[in-house]
């Protein structure tokens, strides 16, 4: 196994922070080389140092993209956090369905999507819990920086460690159809969502509609403090003034980002704008 | 701690060593059975009813389907939950089993933390997880 060098790590950590605001910790040597073992055998018989030095290259565009969808973290589960389903059957959704009655719709945001587990679990909450959101015109957009996390999402298939991970047998047994030995979302769920590649710190496309909600789930962490609050400042504009949004778990704001606590006194993470 | 007994119904002796293992640690105490009619008997016999059952589907004698009907039959065995833990990944069978009143199902093989994440959806295991 072919070890980092202190340098080559050095251009790897400006790497990923350049294109995707990445912060890697000086300790995580050993994620790196685990992480990059793959990509170093097909294109630098096994050297990561090279493989790091080729991929921050100009000409390298494609290998570099694939080095950085490497290193992203893409861990995520159904129904992840019990404040998802919470905060969408007990107040969003409630509240929404009665403020949006007069024009009937709704726009969901999944800004750092993954594989799709996220914002499948949001479809699924709204058919089995509002049916009568069917004849309301629903938005879902699920988006992220990596290519290969957005194909899987747009398939929405999945082995059965992450059907295992979250799932209600219900949702598995009225959701899902069995293919081979992974198990597919139904085309009625998966037509439902639009699928997009979006880099929260680069450009975002100017058709992107504002939102009612947000979910902005377990990304901001692995972020420096400033190009967090530069992300929370752009979420704030494309989120309407009494929508919500959505954080991981383990995840705070500060105040400067323009959202406060949903619920008053809460330490859920759970906001709407000032 | 109270509350936090499972009963281990599998007819395999290494998977219900499997299982009780993880529950152990997850700070279960543990009972175990071969087949259904064994786990009837080890709660007619029992004087705390378990908090929750891991229910293998494949079974002699009495497989887990029977015994989840023999359960749900009766009304003081209502507090149990039941986990059906399954290499059959058939949609049909996890129909046929909620129906019968099961509560999850997991399937064979699985990782310790779906275990985990599965007793926290069924309301028994608060873990505060990252
Ligand atoms: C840990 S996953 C979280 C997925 C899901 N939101 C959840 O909470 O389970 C983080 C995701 O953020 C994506 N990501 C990281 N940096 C990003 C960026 N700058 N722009 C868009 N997506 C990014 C990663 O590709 C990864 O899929």
């Amino acid at each position: 196994m072919s070890c980092i060098s202190e340098n080559s790590y050095l251009t790897l950590c400006a790497l990923l922070s350049d294109q995707i605001a990445l912060s890697l910790p000086a300790d995580k040597v050993y994620l790196a080389e685990a992480r990059l073992q793959n990509l170093a055998s097909q294109h630098t018989r096994g050297d990561i140092n090279a493989l790091i030095e080729k991929a921050s290259t100009v000409a390298e565009d494609a290998l570099r993209t694939e080095l950085v969808e490497a290193m992203a973290i893409n861990e995520t589960y159904f129904f992840r956090d019990p404040i998802l389903s919470e905060s969408f059957l007990d107040t969003m959704i409630p509240t929404l369905l009665d403020k949006r009655r007069a024009d009937k719709t709704l726009r969901i945001w999944s800004a750092a999507c993954s594989t799709g587990q996220e914002i499948y679990s949001v479809a699924m909450l709204l058919d089995q819990h509002f049916p009568q959101l069917r004849n309301w015109q629903v938005t879902l957009i699920a988006s992220d920086f990596s290519q290969s996390a957005l194909s899987k999402a747009k398939q929405g298939c999945y082995g059965l460690n992450e059907m295992n991970r979250g799932l209600p047998a219900r949702n598995m047994a009225l959701y899902f159809e069995q293919q081979g030995l992974d198990w597919q979302i139904k085309t009625e769920i998966r037509e439902r969502i639009r699928f997009e590649k979006i880099n929260l710190i680069r450009e975002w496309p100017e058709e992107l509609p504002l939102f009612d909600i947000v979910l902005l789930r377990n990304v901001l962490l692995y972020f420096s403090m400033d190009d967090r609050l530069r992300v929370l400042r752009r979420v704030r504009e494309q989120t309407v003034s009494d929508g919500y949004l959505l954080l991981g778990a383990t995840e705070s704001l500060e105040k400067s980002a323009g959202f406060i606590p949903a619920i008053p006194r809460s330490h859920r993470p759970f906001f709407q704008p000032v | 701690m109270a509350n936090t007994h499972a009963l281990v119904i599998d007819d395999s002796r290494a998977m219900r060593l499997i299982l009780s293992d993880l529950l152990q640690q997850l700070g279960y105490e543990i009972s175990e059975a071969g087949d259904g009619q064994e786990a009837m008997a080890r709660l007619e016999g029992g004087d705390t009813l378990p908090t929750l059952a891991l229910v293998d589907w494949n079974m002699p004698v009495m497989n887990g389907l029977e015994f989840i009907r023999a359960v749900r039959q009766q009304p003081c065995y209502n507090g149990m939950k039941l986990l059906v833990v399954t290499s059959e990944a058939e949609v049909s069978q996890m129909v046929e089993a909620l129906t019968a009143g099961a509560d999850e199902y997991l399937m064979k093989p699985f990782s310790s933390e779906a275990l985990a994440c599965k007793l926290e959806m069924m309301g028994l295991q608060r873990t505060e997880r990252a």
